[in-house]
């Protein structure tokens, strides 16, 4: 499915930015390999951007008190406030005429530059409205203010929001060679959302028919994980919730915990070993003689869904179990008083109550589930596929980043609208989703 | 009350079969560990051995592996702690009008796969280095992209730690000390950082772990360098070696202990707030109670 193989693919896609390099830096590298060390020194390039006037507050000095997180912030500070500028300076430095690119660029500029200003305004009305705030950033709250602006604004515009932008753009590009970046092909395009849906142009199939099974499989496996999740949780969230206190709660939640702290890789490791041909599973059904020979369950995908149920257990458990937790154990008595059976004291009590806890522990399985990688890498079956894997094919022995790039939105974009449903049909905010 | 005998056996089935699928995989995978058959399974046991630890230090990938992973750790801590208490210090100054955007978007990250934060930051990074003329080497080292793409969660992470320790701050001590004219840096490094203490421990503790464990995001952002874990993965995946069951119970064993003193302190400190506030309340009451009777004499 992968039409571009090789090693010179890969380094062309790695090698598509050169053309984006400013100006000055005339000798633009050929190949990610040997680049040929701009002017420019890694950090210090702050002083030669012009005007970085709007974030007065970001002022280096800040960085190098606060000794771990400087390497690694201090390049975004120059980047801040190169990006901020290129709106108001009518193009001085890194949009030049090369098309696509120039444009995207300026239009990511633009949107970081007012997500930066509407922040800093908003926390500036915020300041001079708490009086003694606004007093301490006068006189002498300068440092801690600097070192808060910094690092939050740094998060989101640099690790939150751009790089989000920036594949999102990046998906709707051409894969292409070095020399054609830049060229008249370097254009917006649907190619890679139009591959997804029908296949390769003249292929002959009507759609895509591999990675759209793949898609919906995924999809609906990581549903069905869920809901097996649930069931499975509930109970006992219900009995540490209602049922047991003291020691005994102290105790189960340890027991609990102590499987989280160990490594993903190794919990699917597991049930690798579990139910391999030679595993415990086929070794107890053919010593019973339900079997003659080894069951594929690796093939069949069984290993998958029970390692995949097992590895996020817990993040059903801890909503779960802090939702029915605030229920008052008086509500249930009565609801037995009054003569209500064990399943209506559930569906009309116990679960509009856990309401939030139970959206948050879904919705966090399901994104964990359908964004695995390690798990179905692992326990998977040759011949079947998860989409997480088929987006690490296109970067990895693909080469065609675009396109992975096109399919890692589609997840992305599959995720948001699971979120949203969840939050329409259990009338959560994402406060309590996220909360764990 | 014979069917209230039958529920109570029901529960403790379940309850025991729970804790069978949960422990049953890692107590299996351990004790292939010591099998000397040469593929990891228990079941034709073919005698005890610790063959297969030693073959764990001459395997130079995992050695090396392990140190990535250990330099990573360090520098998700490093960058993902202060941002993740900037972060929850902003949530709480930010105006009630912008607060709801704030969290959706500093929590977004708890949400987003992590194959897909691995794959933006490595975009990302590759293209805005250029754009704004830093050094390729720097942008596209796989330890720079790798601290960053695990920070970006991880941080999300420990905010949400610090948010729930900080909603318990007694807002009056800040106010107080500023009033008897303390600098607002003197009382940030004085009063509130001693009260996160603990939720600053937790966070970095948690950051180390997370950092350490994780694949979606590492296996996009580390290029062609491994850690430990993604090491661990191609192992796990194509190697039918004792030797990964071995690793499993080295890094068990550590995790494990680690784990059973980081809960430990938790909920021994959460106890010793818990019994001060409790103290505070009780003296604060015998007080009023004072008052009164001074007043009421």
């Amino acid at each position: 499915m992968n039409e571009l193989t090789g090693p010179e693919i890969t380094m062309m896609a790695q090698a598509q930015i050169t053309p984006s390099l400013p100006t000055p830096s005339a000798p633009a590298p050929e190949t990610p390999t040997a680049p040929s060390a701009p002017s420019n020194g890694s950090f210090s390039i702050t002083p030669s951007l012009p005007g970085s006037a709007p974030t007065p507050q970001i002022n280096p000095s800040i960085t190098p008190q606060l000794p771990g997180g400087a390497p690694s912030i201090s390049p975004s500070l120059p980047g801040s406030t190169g990006t901020t500028v290129q709106p108001s300076n009518p193009a001085p430095e890194p949009t030049p005429a090369d098309g696509g690119i120039g444009f995207a660029e300026v239009f990511i500029a633009i949107v970081a530059a007012l997500l930066v200003a509407l922040f800093m305004q908003r926390k500036a009305g915020k300041l001079s409205a708490n009086l003694s705030a606004m007093q301490f950033v006068q006189r002498n709250g300068l440092a801690i203010s600097a070192y808060l602006l910094t690092f939050t604004i740094g998060w989101i515009v640099f690790m939150i929001i751009l790089p989000q932008l920036y594949m999102f753009d990046f998906s709707f590009r051409h894969n292409l060679l070095p020399m054609e970046i830049g060229g008249p092909k370097d254009v917006y395009t649907l190619k890679n959302y139009k591959y997804l849906m029908f296949g390769r142009e003249g292929g002959g199939e009507m759609l895509n028919w591999l990675h759209l099974a793949v898609f919906f499989k995924t999809i609906i496996a990581s549903v069905i994980v869920t809901i097996i999740n649930f069931l499975l949780c509930y109970p006992l969230a219900f009995f540490m919730a209602q049922m047991v206190k003291g020691r005994g709660q102290r105790l189960l939640f340890l027991c609990l915990l102590l499987p989280f702290w160990v490594n993903e890789i190794l919990r699917a490791f597991a049930f690798k070993l579990i139910f391999a041909e030679l595993g415990l599973v086929n070794a107890f059904l053919i010593g019973l003689g339900i079997l003659d020979q080894p069951y594929d369950f690796l093939g069949a995908n069984v290993a998958l869904y029970t390692g995949l149920t097992y590895a996020y257990i817990l993040l059903m458990i801890f909503p779960l179990y802090n939702a029915i937790e605030s229920l008052d154990h008086n509500q249930i008595e009565a609801a037995r008083d009054m003569g209500a059976s064990w399943l209506k004291i559930h569906l009309r009590i116990v679960m509009p109550h856990a309401k939030p806890g139970i959206a948050s522990g879904c919705t966090m399985v399901f994104m964990l589930t359908a964004g695995a990688l390690a798990a179905p890498n692992i326990l998977g079956g040759p011949s079947s596929l998860w989409f997480t894997q088929i987006i690490y094919q296109w970067y990895n022995t693909g080469g065609n980043w675009p396109q992975g790039s096109a399919y890692a939105f589609v997840l992305l974009l599959s995720c948001i609208i699971f979120v949203r449903i969840m939050m329409r049909v259990f009338k959560v905010g994402l406060g309590d989703i996220a909360k764990r | 009350m014979t069917s209230n005998q039958i529920r109570a056996w029901v529960v403790r089935g379940y309850i025991a079969l729970f804790f069978l699928y949960l422990f049953g995989p890692l107590i299996i995978m351990s004790a292939s560990a010591f099998n000397q058959s040469s593929y990891p399974t228990i079941t034709p046991w073919e005698g005890f051995t610790v063959e297969w630890f030693g073959e764990l230090a001459q395997n130079d990938r995992l050695v090396s592996g392990f140190i990535n992973s250990v330099w990573i750790g360090f520098g998700v801590v490093a960058l993902s702690v202060p941002t993740a208490l900037a972060g929850a210090i902003m949530l709480m100054q930010v105006s009630d009008r912008v607060r709801p955007l704030y969290y959706t978007i500093v929590v977004s990250p708890v949400l987003v796969p992590g194959v897909i934060i691995g794959i933006s930051t490595v975009i990302f990074w590759e293209r805005f280095g250029s754009v704004v003329g830093l050094d390729y080497e720097t942008t596209n080292n796989p330890f720079f992209l790798t601290i960053v793409g695990q920070s970006t969660f991880i941080s999300a992470y420990c905010m949400l730690v610090f948010i729930a320790r900080l909603q318990r701050f007694d807002k009056t001590l800040e106010e107080a000390a500023l009033d008897l004219g303390a600098t607002h840096t003197q009382v940030f490094w004085k009063i509130l950082i001693p009260f996160l203490r603990p939720a600053i421990l937790s966070s970095v503790v948690l950051a180390f772990l997370t950092s350490f464990e994780n694949y979606n995001t590492t296996v996009f952002t580390m290029v062609a360098r491994g850690t430990l874990t993604t090491e661990l993965a191609g192992l796990a995946r194509f190697g039918v070696n004792p030797s990964i069951s071995a690793l499993a119970v080295v890094i068990m064993g550590l995790t494990l202990i680690f784990a059973v003193i980081y809960e430990i302190k938790k909920r021994r400190e959460e106890a010793i707030t818990e019994a001060s506030v409790k103290r505070a309340a009780m003296k604060r009451r015998q007080d009023t109670a004072a008052a009164a009777a001074q007043v009421a004499t």
